[in-house]
């Protein structure tokens, strides 16, 4: 037997697994055999153990080289740096399907493992929808995209790893992706389970929650990761294009953050049930639709890699998905129905209503982006392309009016605030961002919409700190220190600061965007070697241009030397050009030098002659910060996420 | 080598599948679901009560939404018995005998 073959017999026994458990699990629910519920429940703990060594299988094959595999020939080669095998393993279509299915077993075992009691009736419903969507993906890799597929000649060498792929961010940007898309899939069966046993209530909430904020970050981080990567190395000059493959991503992303924040609404007040079911329904189908476009899907990207021929299953899945929770919603509507209205609009309950609803409207107004095109193409025969100004322009104020609302929300008490209490809960920060914003206006000559911008970043921020300031400081009664009371209020309230701390790395992505979009400096130029460009505060001087030549790619790099306008030296950087004559693409590196203030960011975009090339170079503000919002995010989800004391002592 | 993997994996999964039908252990704590709403309602007042000492609420309002936990929860305790269809009768028949031996 060869690796090979036992990968692919896994395989079939995974599928076998799956089937087990789905019918099984229905079946036990009819004859009420608690014994069959908890044999199918163990077949799907199977599946982690036969899908985790199926992977193992594919990663030897690529630690071994061996190109009898199809998969392991077209995505490595004996050239290759043995530290991207873990990368070439998810490289193209097949891999990343068994990444998926691996993934979607992990996170199906920790869900039923950890499942509270309170959802036990929900379980069997959990089981067989977990196991029905790894079934599919096991499915698609047994009949239609086996990663074990072997040649009959075996070939000496592969084609080597897409050169794109080659980047320390790819060890986590892809995997970290994909597995937010498909795990989605947990919230989504959980509440699903519960809405089939009619206890869409509040218990089991708060697993439902903690599930979500998982998935949610490791979503937010992929994006996160997936930005700083086309920030260095796609050579787009920026760290967000609104690219397909982009906003697939993005828009689960954003029904979820609007869903964990309207799940903590029923959690506390029994609110929302219909629009928390619809929610997350809407997520799961748009995690779909990514996988769709990200598959062979219609839409042209510049960096859709697990591209296929595959669509159109991926399309019918989708729209089988869409029908799924119609029927679901249709059929148990009435059983969802909330116990309490919103009482009023200045309520902690409406403004996060008035915060999904700006979410939702960010997320449609992308997916029209992406889909109008197509309609456009189809109903009307003319090509059109929806880019970056269409959804700057129209997303831009909706994301501000979005801030502003996370800075209103925190002053608002739960079922009604008093005008008072506004107006003294309100009265800092606005001053404060007021204040920022006349500074602004008479002293920048930037458009109005920067310095407002900046001015709500000051709402939020003053906001968060003053409810942490006020809070920390009447903890300190019986001459408690205030910086104990401080982490005291943190340790009380972890979902609620923790949350916080999310809201605060936002803000610093936030503040990298403001910075790039509206006080970029940008020179588009031919440079010589010797000759120096002058911009914002630097110098910039070509040093030498030299080439590399290698088996699978031609390198060029130059280097330059940055002064600063006395000529006193600050840095020597050096971007490339590589070209990679087997996949005819062209990789490149920009040249950065960082600092808190702004990025130096030199895109080497063209070599004309040894000694002249044509260079963009941009100083782009405060682009740090959004990098180091990506640790603040992941410490405040896990203060967020850990448990509380009192459950522990339960 | 890879033929004793391959069986080993077959001899896990077939012994986890059918390990329910020979260890039939599937009794239930009916308690367990009043103690969950116990939790969940100390969770949600130790919640207001630390928005209290941070001053998000006042002490009315704090009073209010308490009062709307406990009415929550005690609806929840109502319907405990009507919306959790048992899946196997004997759980029915632990606590109906838990019962007489409270009384």
């Amino acid at each position: 037997m060869t690796v090979s073959s036992l990968g692919f017999t896994l395989l079939i026994l995974t599928l076998n697994l799956c089937l087990y458990s789905i019918i099984g699990s229905l079946i036990g629910v009819r004859v009420s055999s608690n014994i069959l519920l908890k044999s199918c429940k163990n077949a799907s703990y199977c599946t982690l153990i036969t899908l985790g060594l199926s992977v193992a299988c594919l990663v030897y094959a690529f630690v071994t080289r061996d190109f009898s595999i199809k998969y392991v020939f077209n995505h490595s080669s004996l050239s290759m740096n043995p530290i991207y095998t873990w990368v070439a393993m998810y490289a193209g279509n097949e891999g990343s399907l068994l990444y998926i299915g691996f993934i979607i077993s992990v996170a199906s075992f920790f869900t039923l493992l950890f499942l509270p009691s309170e959802l036990n009736d929900a379980e069997p419903y959990l089981v067989s929808i977990l196991s029905g969507f790894l079934l599919f993906f096991v499915g698609v890799m047994v009949l239609l995209a086996n990663p074990f597929e072997t040649f009959e000649n075996i070939p000496k060498d592969g084609r080597g790893i897409n050169p794109l792929l080659a980047h320390p961010g790819m060890f986590s940007h892809p995997p970290l992706l994909m597995a937010g898309l498909a795990t989605i899939s947990i919230p989504f069966s959980l509440i699903v389970s519960m809405v089939f046993t009619g206890k869409f209530r509040n218990d089991g909430l708060d697993y439902v929650r903690t599930t979500s904020l998982l998935v949610w970050s490791i979503l937010g981080v992929g994006l996160l990761l997936g930005s700083w990567w086309a920030y260095t190395i796609l050579g787009w000059g920026g760290y967000w294009v609104w690219d397909p493959i982009e906003n697939v991503g993005l828009m689960p992303w954003l029904i979820m953050t609007a869903f964990i924040h309207s799940i903590i609404v029923q959690r506390r007040r029994g609110m929302f049930r219909v629009w928390n079911v619809i929610l997350i329904f809407l997520a799961f189908v748009l995690a779909q639709f990514g996988m769709f476009i990200n598959r062979g899907g219609p839409v042209v990207s510049v960096h859709s890699f697990a591209a296929s021929t595959l669509g159109y299953v991926f399309l019918g899945f989708m729209i089988f998905s869409a029908i799924f929770c119609l029927i679901v919603f249709m059929l148990n509507s009435n059983k969802i129905k909330s116990d309490n209205n919103v009482k009023s609009f200045l309520s902690r309950e409406s403004a996060f209503l008035i915060n999904n609803f700006f979410l939702v409207a960010i997320t449609f107004v992308t997916l029209w982006g992406l889909i109008f095109p197509l309609i456009s193409e189809v109903f009307a025969n003319e090509t059109v392309t929806v880019g970056a100004p269409y959804y700057n322009s129209v997303n831009g104020p909706v994301i501000l009016a979005l801030l502003f609302v996370m800075g209103i929300g925190p002053n608002l008490s739960w079922r009604k605030t008093s005008n008072k209490n506004l107006k003294t809960n309100l009265l800092l920060p606005v001053s404060l961002a007021v204040i920022l914003f006349i500074i602004l206006l008479i002293t920048t000559s930037r458009p109005i919409m920067s310095s407002l911008s900046l001015s709500v970043l000051m709402l939020v921020i003053s906001t968060i700190l003053i409810e942490w300031l006020k809070g920390s400081f009447r903890l300190t009664k019986g001459g408690v220190p205030w910086f104990i009371s401080f982490f005291k209020l943190i340790l009380n309230n972890k979902n609620k600061y923790g949350g916080y701390i999310v809201h605060i790395s936002i803000l610093l992505v936030a503040l990298g965007v403001i910075g790039i979009n509206f006080y970029q400096i940008k020179v588009d130029k031919v440079i010589s070697i010797g000759e120096k460009i002058d911009i914002g505060n630097y110098k910039v001087e070509l040093i030498e241009i030299r080439n590399n030549e290698f088996n699978d790619r031609r390198e060029k790099i130059a280097t330059f030397s940055v002064t600063n306008k006395e000529d006193e030296l600050i840095s020597i950087m050096e971007g490339n050009n590589t070209f990679y004559p087997s996949f005819n693409m062209a990789s490149i590196r920009a040249a950065i030098n960082s600092n808190p203030v702004e990025d130096l960011y030199v895109i080497p975009s063209d070599f004309i002659s040894e000694s002249k090339m044509k260079i963009i170079i941009s100083i782009n503000p405060l682009v740090w910060w959004m990098w180091i919002g990506g640790p603040i995010f992941i410490l405040g989800t896990l203060i967020s996420l850990w448990p509380n004391k009192l459950l522990k002592e339960k | 080598m890879l033929y004793l993997l391959l069986i080993l994996i077959l001899i896990i999964c077939i012994f986890l599948v059918i390990y329910p039908f020979i260890f039939q252990n599937n009794l239930e704590d009916p308690l367990i679901r009043e103690l969950n709403l116990k939790t969940r309602k100390e969770k949600l007042l130790l919640e207001l009560d630390n928005e209290l000492a941070s001053g998000v609420l006042d002490k009315n309002l704090h009073s209010q939404l308490s009062s709307e936990v406990n009415q929550m929860i005690n609806i929840e305790f109502k319907n405990l018995d009507d919306i959790s269809p048992k899946i196997d009768p004997i759980e029915k028949l632990i606590k109906s005998k838990k019962n007489e031996n409270k009384k």
